[in-house]
């Protein structure tokens, strides 16, 4: 089911209204688990066979580990839940990936296997709660938390239906507890709630939706596009990702709200980060910080001599390029953020920024070195993005080297008056405008729909608008978010 | 609770009330065309003896010569087509609806059915304002589409009231044969609003490769038209598949994926496929508006290749034989007409 649409928004009222009429908190976690499998087979029920085997085999992990104090056992267990959540992403993520790239290293030596191609279909959301449910399964062998008692309180977690398919993913020690006591409704979340789903449906539907049209059209015949027009297009994808993701978590958060939960924050403006740390500490922070607490501090983490850090960095980061798609243009988009994100490291050291800094730093205008800054980042960034966007390795190849044929073009500034000749392109200037702006004003709120400090009739008028705003510019598809195939 | 309760449906009754004051007087004719559905029901209904129903999207709504199709084959042809935007549920429910025993059905489906989803909702609820009993077919899968596009089909509505594309005066009730005439549509069920008009298609090629190989996708679609064969043939209705005629230059864009399709199709497909792609894919010149939209002289290369297609896999008699069958129900639709709703001239029935 996805979240843009109306049987989303029906379906949210049906189970709101039923959740708060049932008594107890174990029939409302009842009415949670059994609305989430709704929620999850409404792609495809097929798919929540595998939820519930990873569900089953983490909580049985996790029991066993709690019953045992072999550390032989301990770990065997461990490698079991290992082996069954990275089986089923293995094989139904990258086995396409593995047998392809198997095939073309034998008929570079000469061996031509045998042609051996299955259909899968990726089930949705498989990267994201396979994460939960390891990290539940490694904290409980780290003995950072006990053990889930409850079979339903567990299901009722690892399904939660608002964070089930992209995130963000939450870890047991700070969302299980919240399953497990008494929820009683409150006004102030739940309105709350209302205005970060309000503001998420407006940047998926009025912006990122948009933007996708204008990068669909370059990336899906790159060699048809001339410099400029892939430039545009991948500052169009740069914030097409970032609403369109951005817009998942807020609905995500809004709705588990209204359930009375309290979700971790997955994005904290993070195009106004002045560095590439700091970039990841505000993009997609769920993700950051299980690959920082399962990937890279067991590798060494920051302890460890300089140059460690920097390749404990990129190979974090190339391993996160391969958890987001079975591509080598993944592989490559992670290792090139791993390196940036290395070679800061390497860099004198300056005062560290982190997530509850204010974005773009203190004063009313970004300061001139603060906004070179964050162009740098930015430039980074869509750099980045067009190798993640691109259909292959070869298609960003194409791209860059298209751009770079052109940048040097002499009729380059004319090309550019008349690509903002053109009202689409215009208008997608004007989105990213007003999205740069609004979050400028609102950097230190948690999303920009926070606006419980204007009076009521100036908080209507802004909900009010952002709701007619959407209604009018309207989805022209329905296109589903963009870490579903993730 | 109470109180965000109170402030919900505070906040749903104001926008509710700008709803109201926007879509007040204001009435939709985008697609006006979705009221010929009733006078294709009673066409079916009324015409006896064996008929051929051809079935598919604007592609056999423009690119059928039924006439020409009458005068080769026995049996007496129906256009049921409307546009491709009734999604492949609607079309195959909406087939079997009408046939009975002895019929043929030729479906002709725009290959985007193979690819992705094209049911629009608002064409749904539009036809279904004039036909409501079409609304019993409606399965499990389509509800859930008109669902799932339900906030599209709002959000057009709004966009489309707030530039006020209105229709002006409310139409009077009209007989059947009224309305294909007023919409363009001959007796038979084809459009022919656009003959002897200019035609306006130009070939542009496209940055956007459409028909993304989608092996799930056609797998479904293969499963539902395998189903619809099974219900066919317990009918005693024979049922084919044939490709719709598209434009040479789109063709070769897409000729890697259409072959893919073509591929599975013949493998899969439980339905005898009497054409092949290739020999479908017509010069620029032979199209109105779109690269499906036939023009006159396009409709009839397509419907001679149709009719030798069907000639070919079906065990289908000579026209002489079978004379006094179409005969029989033509003179059943034209008895109708003359009973003092329309008038018949040419292909066109001219409304009083």
């Amino acid at each position: 089911m996805q979240f843009t649409t109306l049987t989303f928004v029906l379906y949210l009222g049906l189970v709101f209204s039923v959740y708060w009429l049932l008594p107890q908190r174990r029939i409302q976690n009842l009415a949670l688990l059994l609305a989430s499998y709704v929620f999850y087979g409404w792609w495809d029920f097929r798919f929540a066979s595998l939820l519930l085997i990873s569900s089953l085999v983490d909580f049985g992990v996790g029991w066993g580990l709690e019953k045992t104090e072999s550390p032989i056992r301990r770990r065997l267990l461990l490698a079991l839940s290992l082996a069954c959540n990275l089986g089923m992403l293995a094989f139904f993520k990258y086995f396409g990936f593995f047998v392809d790239n198997l095939r073309a290293m034998g008929s570079a030596i000469g061996w031509e296997f045998d042609r051996v191609t299955l259909e899968i279909v990726l089930p949705v959301g498989i990267s994201f709660y396979t994460f939960q449910t390891m990290s539940y399964t490694i904290d409980v062998y780290r003995r950072k938390i006990p053990a889930a008692r409850s079979l339903l309180d567990y299901l009722a977690f690892v399904s939660f239906f608002p964070q089930l398919v992209a995130g963000p993913i939450e870890r047991a020690e700070r969302l299980l507890p919240q399953f497990q006591r008494p929820r009683c409704f409150s006004y102030a979340p739940a309105v709350e709630g209302c205005r970060q789903i309000l503001w998420g449906f407006f940047k998926k539907i009025v912006i990122a939706d948009r933007l996708g049209i204008v990068a669909d059209q370059v990336y899906g015949n790159i060699s048809a596009a001339n410099g400029l027009e892939i430039c545009v297009a991948t500052i169009a994808f740069a914030f097409q990702i970032y609403c369109d993701f951005s817009a998942y978590s807020d609905i995500a958060i809004g709705t588990a709200r209204l359930f009375g939960f309290d979700l971790m924050r997955n994005f904290a403006y993070p195009y106004f980060s002045r560095s590439y740390v700091e970039f990841w500490r505000r993009w997609h922070i769920s993700l950051s910080t299980w690959f920082r607490d399962y990937v890279f501090i067991p590798l060494g983490g920051s302890r460890v001599a300089r140059c460690r850090v920097a390749s404990n960095l990129l190979i974090t980061f190339i391993i996160s390029g391969l958890w987001h798609g079975a591509s080598w243009n993944f592989v490559v988009w992670g290792a090139l953020m791993g390196t940036l994100v290395a070679l800061e490291s390497l860099w004198p050291r300056t005062r560290n920024t982190s997530k509850n800094d204010i974005p773009g730093g203190h004063g009313t205008w970004p300061t001139l070195p603060g906004a070179a800054r964050m162009c740098i980042v930015f430039s980074g960034m869509c750099l980045g993005w067009l190798f993640f966007r691109s259909k292959s390795l070869s298609d960003a190849w194409l791209a860059l080297q298209t751009i770079a044929a052109d940048v040097l073009r002499a009729n380059i500034l004319r090309d550019f008056g008349q690509l903002l000749g053109d009202s689409k392109q215009l208008r997608v200037l004007l989105f990213v405008g007003v999205l740069l702006i609004v979050e400028w004003i609102q950097r230190e709120r948690p999303h920009v729909l926070a606006v419980g400090h204007l009076s009521t009739w100036q908080r209507w008028a802004v909900y009010s608008s952002v709701f007619w705003i959407t209604l009018f510019v309207g989805p022209k598809h329905s296109v589903p978010f963009i870490y579903f195939q993730f | 609770m109470k109180r965000f309760l109170g402030k919900l449906i505070g906040f749903c009754a104001l926008q509710s009330a700008i709803l109201g004051l926007l879509l007040w007087g204001y009435q939709e004719d985008r697609y006006g065309f979705c009221e010929t559905i009733i006078a294709k029901h009673y066409l079916s209904e009324t015409v006896s003896g064996s008929r051929i129903f051809f079935m598919g999207g604007s592609n056999v709504a423009y690119g059928i010569d039924s006439p020409l199709a009458a005068e080769q084959l026995p049996h007496r042809p129906i256009n049921l087509a409307l546009s491709a935007l009734h999604g492949l549920d609607f079309m195959l429910m909406e087939s079997l609806d009408v046939a009975r025993e002895g019929d043929i059905i030729v479906l002709s489906l725009e290959y985007e059915h193979f690819f992705e989803d094209l049911t629009s909702v608002e064409l749904i609820v539009r036809t279904a304002s004039w036909r409501p009993e079409m609304l019993r077919n409606v399965g499990w899968t389509q509800a859930r589409v008109i669902l799932d596009q339900g906030l599209k089909f709002i959000c057009d509505t709004v966009k489309h009231a707030a530039k006020r594309q209105r229709q002006g005066e409310v139409d009077a009730p009209k007989s059947p044969e009224e309305i294909l005439a007023h919409q363009g549509f001959n007796i038979h069920g084809d459009f022919v609003g656009h003959h002897g008009k200019e035609p306006t298609f130009e070939f542009q090629p496209t940055r956007r490769t459409q028909f993304q190989e989608n092996t799930a996708y056609v797998a479904r679609a293969i499963e539902k038209l395998n189903q619809f064969a099974r219900q066919c043939e317990s009918r005693g209705v024979a049922v084919v598949l044939a490709y719709p005629p598209y434009e040479r230059g789109y063709f070769e864009e897409r000729k890697e994926q259409i072959a893919w399709l073509d591929k599975r199709l013949r493998q899969e497909l439980a339905i005898p496929i009497i054409n092949s792609p290739s020999e479908m894919a017509y010069e620029s010149s032979h199209f109105f508006d779109t690269a499906y939209h036939l023009t006159a002289e396009g409709k009839q290369i397509r419907t001679r290749q149709l009719v030798e297609g069907l000639y070919t896999n079906l065990a289908i008699k000579s026209k002489q034989t079978e004379t006094a069958i179409a005969r029989r129900s033509n003179s059943s639709v034209k008895a109708s007409v003359r009973s003092g709703k329309g008038s018949v001239n040419g292909d066109y029935i001219t409304a009083k």
